[in-house]
């Protein structure tokens, strides 16, 4: 019965239509191929905003040296990804971390991942302290950079540099607590610009394609 | 005849073709309607990836069949020497966050909105329904447990229980691996 439909319901000028069914699958094929394949094409997957969020200007302690401040800005040739989370969140910010990491490593950019440097931001200090965004974040990235800093005004302005939000309420006992925030990785260039930012969801190709033709741009400046 | 037309009217060529066609679309149908109906009412895949030593609460992923009845999830519960609970959670995010195309010329303004937040909120119930499958994925349900006793190591094996309204408790082996079973 479905066969009877589908045939009825082709033209009979169609005479040699599974010709044409050849011609349309090979077409879907390379647009399928042209799609997946990004990194050939130069086509960026994530958010461009324009004009690009400047956070070159803004710094956050690290958790390891507190006193010394950490610019939101890669060395040359490199990018930066920074990220705002915390470590009690169990789906969202590991799913994240875990598909950067799966990004960076063999099976994505490979040696180029070399190139690309991670920070990540709590926003929930109160919990996370020194010792617990390290461990956390040195988990996925043993290099990454943990920023932490207590005092909340200096969070929200860089939070707001980056175009990023949070709002953490606590409760009686720790699962109590209430967090919401914004879940974009951001790229940041050695200028201090964020070029791109990656919302939640995003695969680890459509990361990785997208972080060669970034670093493609960044050793060419 | 219509049907006679068809075939009849064709090059013996195209007729090769329309017989190579009119399998692969059988198979289709056959595909298309094999899945969901058959499926009987289980708990599986379930996995959860490894943690910090640091972190203190993990998400269970897993799929749920809801086999020709249906059934409605209630509850979950852990073994006290793996979490102190297990929590039914949902991660809601607006649209604006998860299906937001690329695009140039936004204003950095327009992210700064509450409503491009992800937040977690407990769930008393999860229905799911005849026929269907709800699976529990990053960035929606899982089952979230609260006071790691001990970090979660890859390829261990955790035994989880799920309460049913009809099926009463089901328990699942949760794999620790970076990514769902296949």
């Amino acid at each position: 019965m479905r066969r009877g439909t589908t045939r009825g319901a082709r033209s009979p000028a169609a005479v040699r239509w599974p010709c044409r069914f050849l011609v349309r699958a090979a077409l879907g094929l390379a647009v399928g191929l042209a799609g997946c394949g990004g990194g050939g094409g130069g086509q960026i997957s994530g958010i461009q905003l324009t004009p690009a969020p400047r956070v070159g200007a803004v710094s956050l302690p690290t958790a390891a040296s507190p006193s010394a401040p950490f610019r939101f800005r890669a060395s040359a040739g490199h990018l930066l990804l920074v990220y705002f989370g915390y470590t009690s969140c169990p789906d969202v910010c590991p799913t994240t971390l875990s598909d950067l990491r799966t990004a960076l490593g063999p099976h994505g950019l490979g040696g180029l991942g070399r190139r690309v440097d991670v920070a990540m931001v709590t926003i929930d200090p109160k919990r996370d302290t020194t010792r617990v965004i390290s461990n956390y974040l040195h988990t996925f990235f043993p290099h990454g950079t943990a920023l932490r800093t207590g005092d909340d005004r200096l969070l929200r302005r860089a939070a707001e540099a980056f175009g990023a939000d949070y709002a953490v309420t606590y409760g009686r006992r720790p699962q109590d607590e209430k967090v919401s925030h914004t879940a974009f990785v951001y790229a940041v260039d050695s200028r201090g610009a964020v070029a791109v930012q990656w919302s939640f969801g995003t695969r680890p190709p459509e990361y990785a394609s997208d972080l060669r033709i970034l670093l493609r741009r960044a050793a060419g400046s | 005849m219509r049907w006679k037309w068809i075939w009849a009217a064709r090059p013996p060529r195209a007729r090769i073709g329309l017989g190579i066609m009119a399998v692969v679309v059988g198979l289709l149908g056959v595909a298309g309607c094999g899945s969901g109906s058959a499926t009987p009412f289980g708990v599986s895949k379930a996995w959860a990836r490894p943690t910090a030593a640091s972190q203190t609460t993990a998400a269970v992923y897993l799929r749920i069949d809801g086999g020709p009845d249906g059934d409605t999830l209630t509850g979950a519960s852990i073994g006290a020497d793996v979490a102190a609970s297990a929590e039914l959670h949902q991660t809601v995010s607006s649209a604006s966050t998860t299906t937001m195309a690329p695009m140039g010329g936004m204003d950095p303004s327009d992210m700064n909105s509450g409503d491009d937040m992800s937040t977690m909120k407990a769930v008393t119930k999860v229905d799911i329904g005849a026929g269907k499958t709800v699976r529990f994925e990053p960035g929606g349900y899982h089952v979230m447990l609260v006071g790691l006793v001990h970090p979660l190591r890859a390829g261990q094996h955790l035994t989880l229980t799920l309460r049913f309204t009809t099926h009463g408790a089901k328990t699942v082996e949760v794999t620790v691996g970076d990514a769902a079973p296949a």
